[in-house]
């Protein structure tokens, strides 16, 4: 085997606003498996499944897979226009160049919302 | 009978994205026992040591979180004095009839002001595969995975928690145990609520979208069976948030993880006995690190983003 062929998978660069950061992406593994592996937090880690969508990516450029990702967070169009994904079920094709989206909150919400209910509530 | 009305959680319905990896995950890893797999593809589990019938339901769809989660009356009477206690408060409902899920009587659904829905039930089947009765051993077969002893509770996280602790209050018959209080001292941010001697049966968390699931737990024997259920998350790798750790709130000692779609589960240990005479037991903004997770002393992001 060709020491080439041991090394198989594709360059990621993630954009951010205080510089862009480059790993490696084995094949088979997704683009957040990869970035965990590569000791790195530029995209939020959740829960790893599809569902929670907080690591929402924009796809810049690139060729990717992707498995079931919840309706929640991504959409049939997403999926056809193939310019946002869920890192966790990301699995590039080419090398691919990503923008994190998801929504991370830092503290408890502090504001209330309105009674939806009220009957005898004071 | 000292414990009336709510008895206590009875059943979780979780939707799942498909259904093969979430069946290795609750009946392989976790350790839930399969009950009937219906027609309509909704898949019923219970753990080894419950008497009725099923506790956990999945179902498959495009996104995952929690269809309803439902509590146990203690007979029919009290479920028809809650039905019209709850349209008395201002709070529709709808009757669902029995025999809708296999062995089950009939429901009362309401959504509570956070946007869940929440059932009330009183008649279930007794599970033909139940804990002993006479001269009960601890179990009759010995437990798989996680060896979960029941469905304990959920946090729910959704915007109208004050509206929700008054229903389930006011109404329901429920008690505070402890609250989590916001930087002005007076808002809550979490609020834990009990229908029985446990420290929670259900919990709120204030958060900006409604109808939102942050986890379904399942109670093991001690802290040598949390370290058991952690055991079998790194050799099978499933997806962990933190853990094993304790909370500061109801003094659980716990794991947090997630099954292949995104639904947090739990798995605790531990934790005070509460009564009606006790006192309200508050956490200050400046020490929620050490409510949420008492070792840690501070919140993980996951815990306030992550939920399904």
């Amino acid at each position: 085997m060709e020491a080439s062929q041991t090394s198989q998978g594709f360059d990621v660069q993630v954009e951010h606003s205080d510089g862009n950061v480059n790993f490696f992406c084995p094949e088979n593994l997704s683009i957040l498996a990869a970035m965990e592996k590569a000791g790195l937090a530029v995209v939020p880690v959740g829960c790893r499944g599809g569902g929670c969508g907080i690591c929402k990516i924009a796809i810049t450029s690139g060729e990717f897979t992707s498995g079931k990702m919840s309706k929640a967070h991504i959409s049939d169009e997403d999926i056809n226009s193939a310019s946002v994904s869920l890192a966790c079920r990301t699995y590039p094709q080419s090398s691919i160049i990503i923008k994190p989206l998801g929504k991370v909150f830092k503290k408890f919400q502090q504001t209330k919302s309105p009674l939806k209910n009220g009957v005898g509530y004071s | 009978m000292a414990l009336t009305g709510v008895l206590r959680p009875g059943y979780v319905q979780i939707r799942v994205m498909e259904m093969e990896p979430a069946l290795r995950h609750y009946r392989d890893l976790v350790g839930l026992n399969v009950v009937s797999t219906e027609s309509d593809g909704r898949v019923y589990l219970k753990t080894f040591d419950e008497f009725d019938r099923h506790s956990v339901i999945l179902r498959e769809a495009d996104e995952p979180g929690m269809d309803f989660m439902a509590f146990k009356v203690d007979s029919t009477e009290t479920l028809h004095m809650f039905k019209q206690k709850i349209e008395d408060y201002g709070i529709s409902t709808e009757i669902i009839p029995a025999g809708e899920q296999p062995g089950l009587g009939e429901r009362v659904r309401f959504v509570a002001p956070t946007g869940h829905n929440f059932e009330l039930y009183a008649e279930i089947e007794a599970s033909d595969n139940g804990p002993m009765t006479e001269n009960p051993d601890i179990w009759e077969k010995p437990p798989h995975g996680m060896r979960p002893v029941r469905f304990d509770h959920c946090l729910l996280y959704g915007g109208d928690i004050d509206g929700a602790e008054d229903l389930f209050t006011k109404v329901l018959g429920f008690r505070v145990t402890e609250v989590a209080k916001a930087e002005d001292g007076e808002m809550r941010i979490a609020i834990f609520l009990s229908c029985s001697t446990k420290a929670h049966d259900i919990a709120l968390v204030r958060h900006e979208e409604d109808n939102k699931f942050h986890h379904a737990s399942f109670m093991l024997e001690d802290w040598n069976a949390i370290g058991h259920a952690a055991d079998i998350m790194s050799r099978y790798d499933i997806s962990v948030d933190i853990g094993p750790t304790r909370h500061g709130i109801t003094r659980g000692q716990t794991i947090y993880f997630w099954d292949p779609s995104g639904n947090r589960n739990e798995v605790f240990a531990g934790g005070y006995d509460s009564y009606p005479d006790h006192p309200v037991r508050v956490w200050s903004a400046d020490q929620t690190g050490k409510a949420i997770f008492y070792y840690e002393k501070a919140i993980n992001e996951t815990f306030l983003s992550v939920v399904t």
